[in-house]
């Protein structure tokens, strides 16, 4: 029997909703102040629009959730794992919607829809655009769409929760799809995965900047702004760019090489960055320190000591010196690399069969980077997509198995993710191996993740259905495409592109594109994702306050 | 009238919200660290890009 949903759920759902809300027209005002400094009059009034309803939404839904007559304060409102769930749900369709509006009279859309595709497109860091002339787009309209990239792969619901915590914040940090708690406190971990990211857009965005300089000749101010753009789509990994020819404009080795890592570093995850982070501080720490104190000694002074947190009292076995080394016996990170070499081999074979690339210099950068695009989700090509149509056979196989596996869970990267893959390869040779045995014989079930682990037929599960989830959906979007007169090959490359949050594109994303087609995929990139479990319990919330009793 | 050996403190006003860290937590990351992970990064995407060469030479050597 369902049970309809009360007011107060409501009043819950709506609580946060308004939160979150708020702090995305606080982002809003970034771009705002873009346009002021770049005297861009057209988008600024768009900007200011959307701030506004941003705002506005998200002061009345917090005044009528916490009106005195529902009688619920801040403190008695618990936000449950079904309602976590919906907010996440309703988040990731909302904020596209209203972040679209500076697209809308750009003149740079054919449509609402396709505006609202390009919002979702960076909300969800996929990277398929139906942006049209993007060459000219206003430099604020561009920060935007690269914006919605970092915002997406940092999870406005983790800013949110930095800034407002409240109690049930776990189940909304599961809703995006995140696993890792890095500290003990969900709080504190948003606040690591944002300080690893402030710390990666320093250094990322001044490597990419001085390449663009040094190397490429470009003004200081133009190095900025596209290491700043590339910067925001390698490491959440979205694959938007400044121009329409992505990274084959900028026809460099050193900047490809740059991003490269920044791509890397957006595909492993955060509890990876976490732990090789407090390796390398450990190992740097007393270093620093003796030279803290020795600078310190001179101008006189105390330095109070760091504070030691209860974290190194929780996290069982911390203080090993082979902390960071025991990252590599990580069952994610040895899936990781098993397929990308296995789909990088692949792609290689098949572009030499197909002799599109004659020297070892061009087969290997050609087909090293699109790989690793398509593997870490980023959707980067240094390839047009008239090129692109033409890696058939071994070479097509290869670029669409690294776009489905994705990258590493609770990472920015999408895709059926590296964990899942390992999970069930690890559940199916177990189950082998139990029938291969004699009778009575015990099986290990251990894996290694951070620390021994036992899989348990549940994670086993969990992990087996989603990734068969990712696969219907896949199929579903091909199916789609197949209906319309697409060719298979590249109906299914453009499906996983859309549902595994990668961006590549052999051409069928157009403007021109039908419109059920646009609508799947917009559906595709949204599951994708929130990786399905948010989306259904949504559905089951609204069927269940129209059916409920 | 003897003093309550358990006062409780009174509440400062703080400039800062309370989500704002009062002091430096461990795991913190120091510039050095940031270039230092970096590099760290530079060097798996290196070690895989020399991967790509050499499977790129035996692609064009077989086919």
């Amino acid at each position: 029997m369902l049970v309809r949903p009360a007011a107060d759920d409501l009043r819950t759902i709506g609580s946060a909703l308004g939160r979150i809300f708020l702090v995305v027209a606080a982002a809003s005002l970034v771009p705002t102040a873009w346009a002021i400094a770049g005297k861009e009059w057209n988008p600024l009034g768009s900007f200011l629009l959307m701030g506004s309803v941003f705002a506005l939404m998200g002061v009345t839904l917090l005044r009528v959730s916490l009106a005195p007559r529902s009688g619920i304060t801040t403190d008695q409102r618990h936000l449950e794992w079904s309602h976590g769930m919906v907010v996440v749900a309703l988040t990731w369709l909302i904020v596209p919607l209203i972040g679209s509006i500076p697209f809308v009279p750009s003149g740079h859309y054919a449509s609402g829809l396709d505006a609202y595709f390009d919002s979702m497109s960076g909300l969800t860091t996929t990277g398929l655009a139906l942006v049209q002339d993007l060459d000219h787009l206003a430099s604020s309209l561009n920060f935007w769409r690269h914006l919605l990239h970092f915002l997406g792969g940092q999870g406005i619901i983790i800013a949110a929760l930095l800034l407002f915590g409240g109690r049930g914040m776990l189940t909304l940090f599961r809703g995006e799809g995140r696993e890792d708690r890095l500290l003990p406190s969900v709080r504190s971990t948003a606040r690591a995965i944002w300080a690893i990211s402030a710390i990666h857009l320093v250094v990322g965005v001044l490597a990419l900047g001085a390449v663009a300089w040094i190397v490429l000749g470009f003004s200081w101010r133009r190095s900025l702004f596209h290491g700043l753009m590339i910067f925001f789509a390698a490491f959440d990994t979205g694959g938007f760019a400044p121009q329409s020819t992505s990274l084959g404009y900028y026809h460099s080795g050193v900047f490809e090489s740059v991003t490269a890592v920044l791509m890397v570093a957006g595909a492993l995850s955060f509890g990876f960055h976490f732990r090789l982070w407090t390796g390398v501080n450990r190992a740097w720490k007393p270093a620093l320190s003796r030279l803290k104190a020795s600078v310190m000694n001179r101008f006189a002074g105390d330095d109070p000591d760091a504070d030691e947190t209860s974290w190194q009292e929780w996290r069982p076995g911390a203080g090993r010196s082979d902390r960071t080394r025991s990252l590599f016996k990580n069952l994610e990170t040895r899936s990781i690399l098993v397929t990308f070499l296995a789909t990088l081999v692949l792609t290689m074979f098949g572009l030499a069969a197909i002799g599109l690339y004659t020297s070892v210099g061009g087969l290997s950068r050609q087909g090293f980077f699109q790989v690793l695009s398509a593997h870490t989700g980023t959707g980067f090509a240094t390839v047009p997509s008239s090129e692109l149509i033409h890696w058939s056979g071994l070479a097509f196989g290869g670029m669409a198995i690294a776009m489905a596996l994705g990258g590493m869970a609770s990472s920015t990267a999408g895709g059926v993710k590296a964990l899942r893959v390992g999970l069930t390869v690890r559940a199916v040779t177990d189950d082998v191996r139990e029938a291969l045995l004699p009778e009575g014989a015990l099986v290990d079930t251990g894996y290694y993740q951070f620390g021994r682990r036992r899989l348990t037929p549940e994670v086993a599960r969990s992990a087996t259905i989603v990734s068969l989830l990712f696969v219907a959906l896949f199929l579903l979007g091909t199916g789609v495409a197949i209906a319309y007169g697409v060719p298979l090959e590249q109906a299914l490359f453009e499906s996983i592109s859309a549902g595994a949050s990668v961006g590549l594109s052999v051409g069928v994303t157009s403007p021109t594109m039908p419109l059920l087609l646009k609508l799947t995929y917009i559906a595709q990139m949204y599951l994708g994702r929130l990786e399905f479990i948010a989306v259904f319990v949504l559905f089951g919330f609204v069927y269940s306050m129209m059916r409920g009793k | 009238m003897s003093e309550d050996p358990h006062p409780i403190p009174s509440r400062s006003w703080r400039f800062f919200p309370a989500w704002v860290p009062r002091r430096t937590p461990a795991w913190a990351p120091n510039p050095l660290a940031a270039v230092a992970l970096f590099a760290l990064e530079a060097v798996i995407v290196l070690v895989l890009a020399l991967v790509g060469f050499a499977i790129a030479a035996l692609a064009l050597w077989v086919v």
